[in-house]
């Protein structure tokens, strides 16, 4: 491992220890609710705008080096850990994952990696549905969506656990809505030096499934890469490198229509946005520097028994058990 | 007598250099420089081969382009503009957090980027004017104008026309010139 590298984790375990000392901390707060109000007022206004920094840059570099997205991690982790009302951070969570969306999708599309043609049928049906279910997740009794989400992040764990990839899905022949919508596409591939042409198959439970994952993104605010690119990999059969891409891309028009309605309602603070943002971001380009010499297998692990532990955590409290 | 010279005895005229226009690939032009690069290197020609293009629009020159700016085009995350480096590193995240980070192309190798750059326009990757002199100008002023702009080259201009390019390696081969006589 080279110097830098070293330098990297020196800086970024004492963050970690602190974070984790602070999270401790507001963990002992949250669980008594009348005692957390008081401890809140006890700090001065920057206090948990800089948890959240520290925090959000701490997911970040974890988010990248585990594989996982940051919206994935924030919600759960932020919720479950520190003392603010879920809907303040499903809101703060859509924003975090649409930080990440839109700072990827222009460059993904102009490249060719992101296909406009594979990403608009599903993106109209995702990104309705988002609204619907944002309107619902601000809708509900908090319990309820807590319960939920704990469920659903018990479910992203599985899935982060079983799901493989393929890069080049084998697609014998395209269905004919697909073939209608002509979705389908050819690219380079600088590695192959070759163009790889692709289709996609299986289009229409496709569609119906983004109709779930629009409304889960919507609902939840955890962004939805983890369940884009394995209905486009493996169930429509797009190259992986085009499944990426596209739900990078699909997530930018997915979150946005879902985060109107967020702001709309007044969920969006933007003392926790801009940290979390910030914090995510600045994580984010360290672990991207991290993972070009290393990409330790153990942190992948942590990452999951962290948010199975944030996932269990939220489906005790949504049932009233924790 | 050298004393007597001038910009436009020591220019290489445009017809021995590489004249491209800024809608021609990148292989294209860097084909092309290799052939006059590689021909001037075996002593065909002069003793220096010309290490950069004319990017030429309309009969109006519009910016050069030489082996860094093709280099840089090729590392867009380290050498590019702002706005490259934040999309190579938004790219980077998106194939990091979905655990696909060996599909990122900020870990293609050197033929690999290459080959993906080889679609690239001229026009992307040259890069902008900084000086030009007369063709009747002094040698010196040359020299001033390239230590002042910080360039290794100037196209020189004889009635609005671009008529050839002065070299530092022209003017090196010069002060050899001198010192062996």
């Amino acid at each position: 491992m080279s110097k830098r590298v070293l330098q990297i984790f020196k800086f970024i375990i004492p963050i970690i220890f602190v974070s984790v000392c602070v999270v401790g901390v507001s963990d002992v707060s949250a669980a008594h609710p009348a005692e957390a109000v008081e401890a809140t007022s006890q700090h001065a206004w920057w206090f948990w705008p800089l948890i959240l920094l520290i925090l959000s840059f701490v997911l970040g570099v974890f988010a990248v080096l585990a594989g996982v997205g940051g919206g994935v991690l924030y919600v759960p982790i932020v919720s479950g850990f520190l003392p603010f009302h879920l809907d303040f951070v499903r809101g703060a969570g859509l924003i975090v994952a649409l930080a990440g969306a839109l700072a990827a999708g222009p460059g993904l599309l102009k490249k060719g990696m992101a296909d406009l043609r594979l990403a608009i049928p599903m993106a109209l049906i995702a990104s309705t549905c988002a609204i619907v279910g944002a309107m619902i997740g601000l809708a509900l009794p908090t319990n309820i969506v807590q319960t939920l989400l704990g469920a659903t992040i018990l479910g992203i764990v599985v899935i982060m656990i079983k799901a493989k990839k393929s890069e080049y899905p084998e697609v014998p022949k395209p269905d004919a809505l697909s073939q209608s919508l002509r979705i389908m596409g050819v690219y380079h591939e600088p590695t192959l030096n070759k163009d790889v042409s692709w289709q996609i198959h299986r289009t229409p439970i496709g569609l119906g499934l983004f109709v779930v994952i629009g409304v889960m993104a919507g609902m939840f605010g955890l962004g939805a890469g983890w369940a884009n690119v394995p209905v486009l990999n493996l169930l429509l059969g797009a190259p992986i490198k085009i499944s990426v891409a596209t739900s990078k891309f699909l997530l930018s028009i997915t979150d946005t229509s879902a985060a109107w309605i967020y702001l709309n309602n007044g969920a969006v603070l933007p003392l926790m946005v801009v940290p979390s943002v910030v914090g995510i971001m600045l994580g984010s380009f360290i672990g991207v520097k991290v993972l070009a010499v290393t990409k330790p297998a153990i942190i992948r692990i942590l990452v999951i028994v962290v948010l199975g532990i944030a996932g269990l955590k939220a489906l005790l409290k949504g049932l009233g058990i924790g | 007598m050298f004393l007597d010279k001038k910009v436009k005895d020591l220019m290489i005229p445009i017809k021995d250099y590489v004249v491209t226009t800024p809608d021609r690939t990148l292989q294209e032009a860097v084909l092309e420089m290799r052939r006059v690069y590689c021909e001037v290197e075996t002593g065909k020609c002069t003793e220096a081969g010309h290490r950069t293009g004319l990017v030429m629009e309309d009969d109006k020159l519009v910016g050069i382009i030489d082996f860094q700016s093709i280099m840089r085009a090729l590392m867009p995350e380290i050498a590019g503009k702002l706005s490259d480096r934040l999309a190579a590193l938004g790219q980077s995240i998106a194939f990091a957090e979905a655990d696909a980070h060996d599909l990122d192309e900020a870990k293609a190798g050197f033929k690999e980027r290459v080959l993906k750059n080889a679609k690239t326009s001229v026009g992307t990757v040259m890069l902008k004017l900084r000086g030009q002199i007369d063709a009747n100008a002094e040698i010196m002023e040359g020299l001033k104008l390239m230590h002042r702009n910080r360039v290794t080259v100037l196209p020189v201009f004889e009635n609005d026309k671009v008529v050839g390019v002065l070299r530092d390696s022209d003017l090196f081969l010069a002060t050899a010139n001198i010192l062996a006589e």
